[in-house]
């Protein structure tokens, strides 16, 4: 199978699929020349994550990644989800994506991060710029 | 219900093919190379199959049908057989196209490497690589033209009669890869003009690992492997005799019925087309008249035909986005990049290929299951959701 059975899980039921009106962080990041646009967005009171959203043009990599992350990140403080969201993390908790789809758990920890710091940037809070992906970090380079 | 539409791949094996094999696995064992009577009534089997092969193609003889394991050698032994025979007398310039599958591309590639040099045209956007395309690109040194006869993703069909004309005026050997076309249109070889052909069985119902090449009396074949004298010595190892004789039983049944197959796989493709085409932002790849009958190639904007083709899976539908031997790979394939399918499309591209034990309640399936799995993929993509937005701002204004 292409797929193991939590990733097809997370594909087939995802959750916290959508998007939180008036959020207090939003990031979307890819093109659909690279195969993924991950958007994401954060509800964060008293410095919790206490609601995360996304949506998704994307395989099912792209999705379940989305999902987990959405439901992992909730209950954590802004600098906690930065820590957690790394693709290498996410391709352990689902158990292992197929090495192609690997950038989908990319995106989808830059759509973390560009939420964030879209929260950071709103509220002025300070923050270390090189904490953030500056810009796709999957290729050389795109059309887009 | 579990739906099979993907026959472009693969197809189911007769039962008339198995039944036919059958005894040959522990019966009819016997090799067709022994001089005794067991084995040379094999040979005299594999003779017939031969011959059902030759009438079925419109060849002169049985002997210009060669049985290998399948298309990707076929291609493979017929583009090297002609840069041979090009080579010899100087001429090392082959014209293909850029959609053609991988047998026949990564070939062309390995003769590049040593010194011959290749011409790929790029189809018309319906699909199409017209006769004078061809005819414009022949020089002095070509010796070989091979186009595709009916392409294995978008399912479009070749100008073959045409190209076989301009090869045949210009003394320019021409294969044609009609490994997507046999037993699904009318071949005639010599009327054709094709000196070389590649087929295999287990698209058309017959057991997979056996297939064949059709090359004209006079095109000699140059051999892939060494070994006996088998196969008039193109094509050494003892032969797949089961799988000899189940291609021929598949060829036979299905040549008897091709036009009325085609006629009912062409009303299950436009009922299944014309209602998948009313969905918004959906558009057909390659031209609709000159088309296999049972493929669908249709793209939807603002999803990726992954996440599409796994729910659909999900719902017990086995379809593909393009081509099986391409699936490891995330890019849009070279056939949907080289018609230009727009880049708003090419990711949620489906191919949907239907077969004769494909039945209408199925289609309703298919036409039930992806609408709404398009749907429900639109209703949470970023990328549907500003098509929108700039749709409607283009009405506003």
């Amino acid at each position: 199978m292409l797929y193991n059975d939590v990733i097809l899980e997370n594909f087939l039921h995802p959750e916290n699929v959508g998007e939180i009106e008036n959020a207090d962080g939003a990031g979307e990041v890819g093109s659909i020349s690279c195969g993924d646009v991950v958007s994401l967005t954060i509800r964060v009171e008293n410095n919790i994550i206490t609601n995360a959203k996304f949506t998704v043009f994307g395989g099912a990599a792209a999705i379940a990644c989305a999902s987990f992350i959405t439901k992992t990140i909730r209950n954590r403080t802004p600098e906690e989800a930065l820590s957690i969201a790394s693709s290498g993390e996410l391709d352990r908790a689902l158990g292992g994506l197929p090495a192609a789809r690997l950038k989908s758990a990319v995106f989808v920890c830059e759509a973390v991060q560009a939420a964030i710091k879209n929260y950071y940037d709103r509220n002025g809070i300070g923050y270390d710029p090189f904490d953030f992906a500056l810009g796709c970090s999957i290729c050389d380079g795109c059309e887009e | 219900m579990y739906v099979y539409a993907d026959n472009a791949a693969t197809t189911k094996l007769s039962e008339a093919a198995k039944m036919a094999m059958l005894p040959y696995f522990d019966e009819l064992y016997a090799n067709p190379s022994s001089i005794h009577s067991s084995g040379q009534k094999i040979k005299d089997d594999i003779n017939q199959a031969r011959q059902t092969v030759a009438d079925v193609i419109g060849a002169a003889q049985a002997s210009e049908i060669t049985f290998t394991s399948g298309g990707t050698e076929s291609d493979n032994q017929a583009i090297i057989s002609a840069a041979t025979l090009g080579a010899e007398r100087g001429k090392k310039h082959i014209i293909s196209s850029s959609f053609e599958h991988h047998a026949v591309l990564h070939t062309l590639n390995k003769l590049k490497k040593q010194g011959f040099e290749i011409t790929l045209i790029d189809p018309d956007p319906n699909g199409i690589v017209s006769g004078e395309k061809v005819a414009a690109e022949i020089r002095e040194d070509t010796a070989l033209v091979s186009i595709m006869y009916a392409n294995n993703e978008i399912g479009t069909i070749q100008p073959i009669t045409e190209i076989g004309a301009v090869c045949r005026k210009n003394g320019v050997l021409f294969h044609t890869d009609a490994v997507q076309a046999a037993c699904h249109l009318h071949i005639d070889v010599q009327k054709q003009n094709i000196d070389l052909l590649s087929f295999s069985a287990h698209k058309f119902h017959g057991p997979k690992g056996i297939g064949g090449l059709y090359a004209r009396r006079g095109t000699a074949l140059s051999r892939l492997i060494e070994g006996g004298g088998q196969e008039k010595s193109r094509r050494p190892g003892t032969e797949n005799v089961p799988g000899i004789i189940g291609l021929a039983a598949a060829i036979k049944e299905a040549y008897e019925n091709i036009d009325k197959e085609s006629a009912y796989l062409l009303s299950l493709r436009d009922k299944i087309l014309n209602s998948l085409l009313a969905i918004p932002g959906s558009r057909l790849n390659g031209d609709l008249q000159n088309r296999l009958s049972g493929n669908i190639s249709i793209s939807f904007e603002g999803l990726d035909s992954e996440s599409l083709i796994l729910l659909l899976d999900n719902k017990g539908i086995s379809v593909s986005n393009g081509s099986a031997c391409n699936s490891a790979s995330t890019q849009p394939s070279h056939v949907l990049r080289n018609i230009g399918v727009p880049k708003e499309y090419i990711r949620g591209t489906l191919r949907i290929t239907l077969g004769r034990y494909n039945t209408e309640e199925e289609a309703d399936y298919i036409i039930a299951n992806v609408t709404e799995s398009v749907n429900y993929l639109r209703s949470f993509s970023p990328v549907w959701k500003n098509s929108r937005k700039e749709e409607s701002s283009y009405a506003v204004q």
